[in-house]
């Protein structure tokens, strides 16, 4: 099933215009390979997504002053996601795309310092300030989550789960989309939610 | 020109939720709710508008219904006496509010989101109601805030015709532009492939169609890409709606429901107007 997500046509001259530009075409397409990058994480080292062919690959796109991502951090849901899959062999990059000077824009060892202070469990945390890792997958919110099969196809994209709010309460009862799909993968099944609609805050491109 | 039974009743204990400082956080904007009613009285078996108003800082914006790229619309936990009871939110047409490539429909300014109160038996048979919820908005500029606050509204119970409150008039401007179902106009989808569709609108005689500016917002969150550029021409009653599909459910839509928004160019071309349309009524 190949299917663009969040795609856009060149425009055309029309009659009456209404809008602002359209977002950037997204390359990312479900059952399709997952667009190759290579951003610099915040060690300094660069990371290739053609380096882990052969591994489960999440994206989280993120934003530490997002309310939406506070949920999942200070809860510690995400750091448990992360943790959990990585100990079981996926990589899990954990991804900012916040343009100079907007929010969740921080420099390298601000981003290493909150890492620590709040047990990030990512494999990685690739920087994106220029936003074009971001533009090619598409993302829209903090967070915004991408799951890689390990034949580099893109097999998720959306929600992190079923629940759009900032509210802690509201975790237990949700449906995590990342960890189901991470589950039918790692078994060899299908997977049943491929596409949801993400939550959270703008990108701050 | 005081109404004592509206806004003066309505408490309202804003309390920007605890958001703990990575960095610099922008500064909550102070955003005081409150609940007000259209009318001074409320009056058993009739439409008794009341509203949640957010009155917001210049820049800074709520949600429709249907976010858009990002955010959530607000809403209300309600505490409500035997036999009251609210309607969901009435909501006036939104605006498109862009954001770098992205794009929500949200509101910005005085926000009023009108409801309706009904009435009946212990509720309907008392001097005075008083009604309480809890509202959550999340309000953003560049970031994004969530806040709630408990609110309340007590009015006194009239046979009929009470006066107007000094919210009224935003009550009412607010239901103007809520989407109605206008008899003569239909939609249908008249093409579509992987990543746009075509909405062909027929129009009922009458509103001029060339002086307004045409949105079309959907009601479910991913059927359109909410910051692509709208194609809209107009020939004769027809509005024809190029339209750019988002990534997000799969497959070939059955159908398009949402509101079409026609602003005026100027001031002088008449009012907003808000045709609500479901391509499954369209011939």
């Amino acid at each position: 099933m190949k299917r663009s997500i969040r795609s856009v046509l060149a425009l055309v001259a029309a009659t009456t215009v209404v809008a602002a530009l359209p977002a950037a075409a997204a390359d990312a397409k479900i059952g399709a390979p997952a667009p190759g990058f290579t951003l610099t994480d915040t060690n300094g080292t660069p990371h290739a997504l053609s380096d882990f062919v052969g591994k489960v690959v999440v994206l989280e796109w993120t934003n530490p002053d997002c309310p939406f991502v506070r949920k999942h951090y200070d809860s510690k849901n995400m750091q448990s996601l992360q943790k959990k899959y990585t100990a079981e062999g996926v990589v899990w990059l954990t991804i900012n795309s916040s343009a100079p000077g907007k929010q969740g824009s921080y420099a390298p060892e601000k981003w290493n310092a909150m890492a620590a202070k709040q047990s990030f469990g990512s494999t990685a945390i690739l920087l994106d300030p220029d936003g074009t890792v971001g533009r090619a997958y598409g993302a829209k919110t903090t967070p915004d989550m991408y799951v890689i099969d390990a034949s580099g196809v893109l097999r998720y994209a959306g929600a992190i789960d079923s629940i759009a709010s900032t509210d802690r309460a509201d975790l237990a009862k949700a449906t995590n989309y990342v960890a189901a799909a991470l589950d039918a993968i790692l078994s060899g099944a299908e997977v049943a939610t491929e596409v949801t609609q993400p939550y959270g805050c703008s990108v701050k491109y | 020109m005081r109404n004592p039974a509206s806004i003066a009743l309505a408490v309202a204990l804003a309390a920007a939720s605890a958001f703990a400082t990575l960095a610099a956080a922008p500064k909550p904007p102070d955003v005081r709710a409150s609940l007000v009613s259209e009318k001074a009285a409320l009056v058993p078996g009739a439409d008794n508008w009341i509203a949640l108003r957010l009155p917001l800082p210049e820049h800074w914006h709520v949600y429709w219904h249907n976010p858009g790229d990002s955010g959530v619309p607000p809403r209300l936990e309600w505490r409500l006496p035997e036999g009251a009871d609210v309607s969901a939110i009435t909501w006036p047409a939104p605006k498109r509010i862009p954001f770098g490539p992205l794009a929500n429909y949200g509101y910005e300014g005085t926000v009023v989101l009108p409801m309706r109160l009904g009435l009946s038996g212990a509720a309907a048979a008392s001097n005075r109601v008083r009604i309480e919820a809890t509202a959550h908005w999340l309000v953003c500029r560049e970031a994004c805030i969530p806040q709630h606050a408990a609110l309340a509204l007590e009015l006194p119970m009239r046979a009929a015709n009470p006066p107007d409150t000094a919210a009224a008039d935003g009550i009412r401007a607010a239901l103007a532009t809520a989407p109605r179902e206008v008899p003569g106009w239909s939609a249908v989808i008249v093409r579509q492939d992987d990543a746009r569709l075509t909405l062909r609108v027929s129009a009922a005689a009458g509103l001029d169609l060339e002086s307004r500016r045409w949105e079309f917002f959907p009601d479910t969150p991913g059927t359109l890409e909410p910051s692509a550029e709208q194609r809209v021409s107009i020939d004769g009653r027809v509005l024809t709606l190029d339209l750019v599909k988002g990534g997000v459910l799969p497959g070939p839509l059955d159908a398009l429901r949402g509101v079409l928004v026609g602003r005026p160019v100027s001031p002088a071309d008449g009012a907003t107007v808000a045709i609500a349309i479901d391509s499954t009524r369209g011939s």
